[in-house]
């Protein structure tokens, strides 16, 4: 039972992070859902690969890498497509924008298999070898790289919406786009800043969890949807949502897969966010909205 | 009134875009004779038809109800596969499998959609594509139905009859274009033309009588359907199912195909199959085909909105013009000008003093909390029949939160609101045909329809179907004869005047009479807000909530709402008009409500509250 903590946190923490860039894309957005996320997330963690098998980096200049491609494909997503589909947005494709991240996800699949191979890669780990163990139970030091480094990443994203001005612009903007730009705001500056930090969390996510995880090029669409169904379980409100959304996703996940089978897994995520939509679409952690014409 | 402003029409243009059956008739005629001529042209074919049929089932949730599904594969894949499980077990006719597939994949639609309902399309978006991944997976796990990985062969019968080529390239073209003319008649009929309104706002489609959550289910419901009957087709060609065909990737590329072609109307979604069906085979040559079809996607969404057919469209339009061959609406149809202009009856006098009919609607002790902000604590009043009543208020006094709760858009927190002694408890669109007809403080009309159109729609108020059996017979009904014998088809006028029998309604349209064959987006604001007002009305309603509806007018425009006001409460309209406009509203109202910090501070006859000093302080200002 307790041997399941380890990987319930570090299978939790990669998908809050992908939950975490989830949540600044719909905050900047006003409710835009990125179906290319989960593809930064295979991005970095290919590119990080790659570049480790080529080159003889640190491992943390490496990750960092990787994540600098997956910051530059979502500033690219968003410069190209998302804004040009948000201005555009007119009859009768209302749904442009998410109808083009969905063009995204196929477009940087089929690109990071033209670039990375169809073979599954692993990227490099921390401390390789390094072993801690509580009672029983032995953890790898890159686990506690995950959890550590994760939690750092929420803070600092906290901290930013919460003091920073330009923290504090995203939520006016995702709010009323149109009166933002009239108070003077440059929406679109926001926007992109959010999507690079998306791409930098999801980015993390990926780096970090490529060497337990094996990444084949086609899997992003596994991770846009663990971590939209974690942010929504969690409450899509706040970044404290999407944590606590991709510690219980796993968890449960995981738990399930260790008591029924892991056959189940999917069938599970299916009917629990189901569940979460039909009866608290605010989340574990959100507050209750009205509906508006 | 509106006189100015004329719509230039094409001549060509009906011709070309009003004969979709029969130019999809060639079209379908052109891809049997090709696919005749050689075993794998008539496999191209066949995957065309599929394409096309795929197209036209999320035609219904994306083009009409603006929802994303991306569980496209798992309807076609169970299509497919029912129809393969039951054929290659023999006991029964394989008919039977394409029926269990479309009950399925029916049946599983609905459910993903009522848990999503209460959401935003996004929501379905993402549930719809888990549901799409999981099928994939089942597919390959539950080895003993479906063959597992390596797929599963079966004999192509039907009816105890072995399916040969010729007759799945005329049955399939035969199924493809009769699907497309009832979607085409969807489209523009009653049914289409609410889910219009509907996808500019929820709450407008409620406001006439539309249950706007079930009939989104509904579309859902009877996309999903022909998504599985193309998997049946595909399955009955190939003979064999594996799951490969049935992956995420066909849901994305599902979503498209109207889009490419042009989502405007049904017809587009052949263009698309056809242009889908060849993106994929040239792209077999060249490199990854997925890419280059993401790529066109990509192209389609930010460069074409409209698809192939809408810049076709507009490239005729064009060449159109420049040869000089358009003319004006109102001279081609010259039977609106012919309508009589009837001197305006303003009905009887003005009752003086309040009103003495029974009471319509009773609100008692409504209060409702927004966070922190009390809107409205302890509000009370009566409406009774052919009574007009104001309620006046600063900025944030709650007025237009009291609207929202009396149409039910709102709940409130606690009290009550009772028409004609029945409680309210159901949604909007309930209300609305028990008689709370609305108007919006921005008028909400369903963009690309014309003023006519958009008034019809009032009638649905009373007469728009709410149950979910109800529903699906007027989405199919309309696939079948679009609107047959009903008020209001075609362009004239004739019909609305006859239905109701409502001469006095003839005032409002000779009023508008030089705009209705105008499309909404090219009117004024007064127009606008006129033709909302007479949609609220047609359908003679006994209460009307109006939503500032003088806001933003000149003097000319509230003068006509104030006059068509008149003349149905001279027929026992009930009405409730929230503004802020206190000038027009003490000449106009019977009774005069004040309303400040969500509490009524005044209430009686307008000159005596406008002197009341506490109405005099909050609103005006005055110490």
């Amino acid at each position: 039972m307790l041997d399941l903590i380890p990987p319930v946190l570090v299978n939790g923490c990669a998908i809050a992070l992908v939950a975490l860039g989830f949540h600044l894309v719909i905050r900047s957005t006003g409710g835009i859902v990125d179906f290319a996320i989960g593809q930064y997330a295979i991005i970095a963690g290919l590119a990080a690969a790659l570049i480790s098998s080529e080159l003889h980096l640190p491992t943390i200049f490496v990750v960092a890498l990787g994540c600098l491609a997956s910051i530059v494909v979502a500033l690219l997503d968003e410069v190209a497509v998302i804004r040009p589909a948000i201005l555009l947005n007119r009859d009768p494709l209302a749904m442009a924008p998410v109808l083009a991240t969905v063009s995204l996800l196929m477009v940087w699949e089929q690109v990071a298999r033209l670039v990375f191979g169809d073979f599954p890669l692993r990227g490099p780990s921390f401390l390789p070898g390094v072993r801690y163990s509580i009672g029983e139970i032995p953890i790898p030091a890159h686990s506690v790289v995950i959890v550590v480094t994760t939690v750092l990443v929420f803070l600092a994203v906290q901290l930013w919406l919460d003091r920073t001005k330009a923290g504090r612009m995203l939520r006016a903007i995702g709010d009323n786009r149109l009166a933002a730009q009239l108070l003077g705001f440059s929406v679109n500056r926001s926007r992109a800043l959010a999507f690079m930090l998306a791409g930098a969390t999801v980015g993390i996510a990926g780096g970090l969890i490529s060497p337990l995880a094996g990444f084949g090029a086609l899997g992003g669409g596994y991770y846009t949807l663990n971590g939209f169904v974690a942010l929504f379980l969690g409450g899509v409100a706040s970044p404290a949502g999407a944590f606590l959304g991709g510690i219980v996703l796993e968890a449960i996940k995981i738990a399930v897969g260790r008591y029924l089978g892991s056959g189940y897994q999917d069938y599970l995520v299916l009917a629990l966010s189901l569940l979460v939509f039909a009866f608290r679409p605010q989340g574990i952690l959100g507050k209750r909205k009205t509906r508006s014409a | 009134m509106e006189t100015g402003l004329v719509r230039r029409e094409h001549r060509i243009l009906p011709y070309f875009t009003g004969a979709g059956w029969l130019w999809g008739g060639l079209f379908l005629a052109g891809a049997v004779a090709y696919g005749m001529s050689s075993g794998v042209r008539s496999e191209v074919v066949i995957l065309f038809y599929v394409y096309a049929l795929l197209g036209l089932g999320i035609y219904l949730p994306l083009v009409l109800t603006d929802q994303v599904s991306l569980a496209y594969s798992a309807y076609f894949g169970i299509g497919a596969y029912s129809y393969a499980v039951c054929s290659a077990a023999g006991r029964f006719d394989p008919v039977l499998g394409i029926l269990i597939g479309v009950v399925l994949s029916g049946v599983l639609a609905a459910i993903v959609g009522l848990a999503t309902m209460r959401l935003s399309g996004y929501f379905l978006a993402v549930a719809t594509m888990l549901v799409g991944l999981i099928f994939a997976r089942f597919l390959i796990q539950a080895t003993p139905l479906t063959g597992g990985p390596t797929g599963l062969g079966f004999p192509k019968t039907l009816f105890s009859m072995s399916v040969s080529r010729g007759h799945l390239l005329i049955g399939g073209a035969a199924i493809v274009w009769l699907m497309a003319i009832a979607l085409t008649n969807l489209r523009w009929s009653s049914t289409g033309k609410a889910l219009l309104l509907l996808s500019r706002s929820w709450a407008a489609a409620e406001s006439i009588g539309l249950e706007t959550r079930r009939a989104r289910i509904v579309a859902l419901c009877l996309g999903a359907c022909v998504a599985s009957l193309a998997g049946s087709i595909l399955a009955l060609s190939s003979g064999f199912v594996i799951p490969e065909s049935y992956g995420m990737m066909i849901s994305f590329l599902i979503i498209f195909i109207p889009l490419i072609g042009g989502a405007k109307t049904p017809w587009g979604s052949l263009v698309g199959a056809a242009i889908v069906c060849y993106v994929l085979q040239v792209a077999h040559q060249f490199g990854p085909s997925q890419l280059l079809f993401g790529l066109t996607t990509l192209a389609v969404v930010l460069l074409l909105p409209g698809g192939l057919l809408g810049t076709l469209q507009i490239a005729m339009g064009r060449l159109a013009t420049t040869f000089g061959a358009s003319k004006n609406t109102e001279t081609r149809d010259g039977s609106l000008l012919q309508v009589p202009v009837k001197r305006f009856d303003p009905g009887p006098p003005k009752t003086t003093g309040p009103s003495t009919g029974n009471t319509i609607l009773r609100i008692n002790g409504i209060s409702k909390r927004f966070g922190g902000l009390q809107a409205l604590s302890q509000v009370s009043f009566e409406v009774k029949e052919g009574e007009i009543v104001g309620i006046v208020g600063p900025n944030g006094a709650g007025k237009s939160t009291l609207v929202d709760i009396i149409t039910g858009v709102q709940e409130a927190d606690s009290g009550q609101v009772a028409l004609t002694g029945t409680q309210l408890t159901q949604g909007p669109a309930f209300r609305a045909h028990l008689g709370i007809s609305r108007t919006f403080q921005h008028p909400l009309l369903a963009q690309g329809l014309t003023v006519l159109d958009n008034i019809r729609l009032g009638y649905l108020r009373d007469s728009a179907p709410r149950s979910w059996s109800g529903l699906f017979i007027w989405f199919l009904r309309n696939m079948v004869f679009r609107d047959k014998g009903k008020p209001g088809r075609g362009t004239s006028t004739k019909g609305i005047f006859t239905e109701r029998d409502s001469p006095a309604i003839e005032n409002e349209f000779n009023l508008l009479s030089h705009s209705l064959n105008l499309l909404v987006t090219d009117v004024s604001y007064g127009t606008e807000k006129l033709t909302e007002s007479v949609r609220a009305l047609v359908s003679s309603p006994p209460l009307l909530m109006m939503d500032e509806p003088f806001a933003g007018l000149d003097s000319v425009s509230i003068e006509s709402i104030w006059r068509i006001l008149r003349s149905w409460r001279s027929r026992g309209l009930g009405a409730v008009i929230v503004d802020h406009n206190v000038d027009v509203l003490r000449d106009m109202c019977d009774r005069m409500i004040v309303l400040d910090y969500g509490q009524v501070i005044a209430e009686g006859r307008p000159h005596e509250v406008l002197q009341n000093p506490e109405v005099r302080k909050a609103y005006f200002g005055d110490e």
